[in-house]
């Protein structure tokens, strides 16, 4: 019996060694990988490149925040001027005054957004002058509207870019030689889509028509130096490139909204989106500039030559 | 295809506009005035950015007295 005791204490004795054995060498084993393997990632290069990567990210979605807001307050207000100019003239005047007022207290505040809001500050001022003026023709509000326009698109398009290196965005001569001829072709056909959806609404009806074409250049470049060389080129600074080509359409469509007709809406939409992809792709305004001119001469052309000859 | 300038041609707006030019000018002063007329003058350069448009808003003032001149 004695023996029994002696042999079943030995046991229990082994079983609680082994057994605390075991969870200690386990509890070791889990410290020890812990420490081993956990621990030591704390101030590792990986947990300051991932604590840098999730700093970055949040840095990057209050900037966008603050972009998109940015490019709704510029683009609402302009849309809103010019949508109101539209539908109703007697409140519009005073939304368009309000838009400039808006932008230029943008300007003012924020040193991010000043470019661009000064930027699209001039078409506000341009419909000031122009209600100002109040020319009894359409050819009369045109030709000042666009003046007012080219006027302060050169010279805001001077100074701002008297601060930036020299963009390496200028085409090669074999850069010209390819890109131009194709340009000139992408402005054929939208001149013909125009033509399309247009061609019983030409605005200069009784007016000469080379000197309308001639003018028609003149529109080109000054929409071009707006839109394209002033506010997508700075909108690409603050926004996505991508939301600055779509800004710059949709404020293309508005400022060409016709009381006529609404079929300017699709051809605008057409234009502007080929336009501003162009300059998207390419940062280059002789070839936007091309696209645009083409397809205006072309629509006055076809337009001389079918419909107002009949 | 060509920019339009939306406003039919009603004289008696060409009224409004030349006196909304004429406040939004003098509150623009105003706000010039209080932001710039202490700041540094790093902050001070950016003024250069506000006179083309300055120069178009005080044009149309002096059309606005042309204006009213030939009214009176």
């Amino acid at each position: 019996m004695k023996d029994f005791l002696k042999e079943l204490r030995a046991g229990i004795d082994l079983f609680w060694k082994g057994l605390t054995g075991g969870i200690g060498a386990v509890v070791k084993g889990i410290t020890s990988f812990s420490q081993d393997n956990f621990n030591k990632f704390e101030n590792t290069k990986s947990t300051k490149y991932f604590s840098r990567k999730r700093k970055q990210l949040v840095k990057t979605l209050r900037e966008w925040g603050l972009n998109y807001r940015i490019w709704l307050v510029v683009v609402g207000l302009i849309v809103a001027a010019e949508a109101t100019l539209f539908w109703a003239s007697r409140v519009g005047i005073y939304i368009n005054a309000l838009a400039l007022a808006g932008l230029a207290a943008l300007a003012v505040i924020s040193d991010k957004s000043r470019k661009v809001a000064i930027s699209a500050s001039i078409i506000p001022v341009a419909n000031m002058v122009v209600a100002s003026v109040m020319p009894k023709s359409i050819i009369g509000s045109t030709v000042i509207l666009y003046s007012v326009i080219l006027l302060l698109s050169l010279i805001y398009r001077y100074m701002f870019t008297l601060e930036y290196p020299e963009l390496k965005t200028a085409l090669k001569l074999k850069g010209y030689g390819y890109g131009l001829p194709i340009m000139i072709v992408t402005g054929e056909v939208v001149g013909a889509i125009a033509y399309l959806f247009l061609r019983h609404h030409y605005p200069f009806v009784g007016y000469s028509w080379p000197l309308i074409a001639l003018a028609a250049v003149a529109f080109a470049f000054t929409e071009e130096m707006l839109l394209r060389g002033l506010i997508q080129q700075q909108g690409e600074i603050i926004f996505r490139p991508a939301m600055a080509a779509i800004a710059t359409t949709i404020l293309y469509v508005f400022l060409t909204l016709n009381h006529s007709t609404w079929l300017t809406f699709p051809v605008a939409l057409i234009m502007g989106g080929v336009l501003s992809f162009t300059y998207y792709k390419r940062k280059n305004i002789i070839l936007t500039f091309t696209i645009n001119a083409t397809a205006k001469l072309i629509y006055i052309g076809l337009v001389v030559s079918f419909v107002l000859k009949k | 295809m060509f920019f339009h300038f939306p406003l039919e041609r009603i004289l008696d707006l060409r009224q409004t506009v030349l006196l909304l030019n004429t406040v939004l000018l003098i509150a623009a002063l105003i706000v010039v005035e209080l932001v710039y007329s202490e700041a540094k003058p790093k902050k001070r350069k950016e003024l250069k950015y506000f006179f083309p448009l300055f120069l178009v808003l005080t044009g149309l003032l002096i059309y606005a007295f042309y204006v009213q001149r030939s009214v009176l």
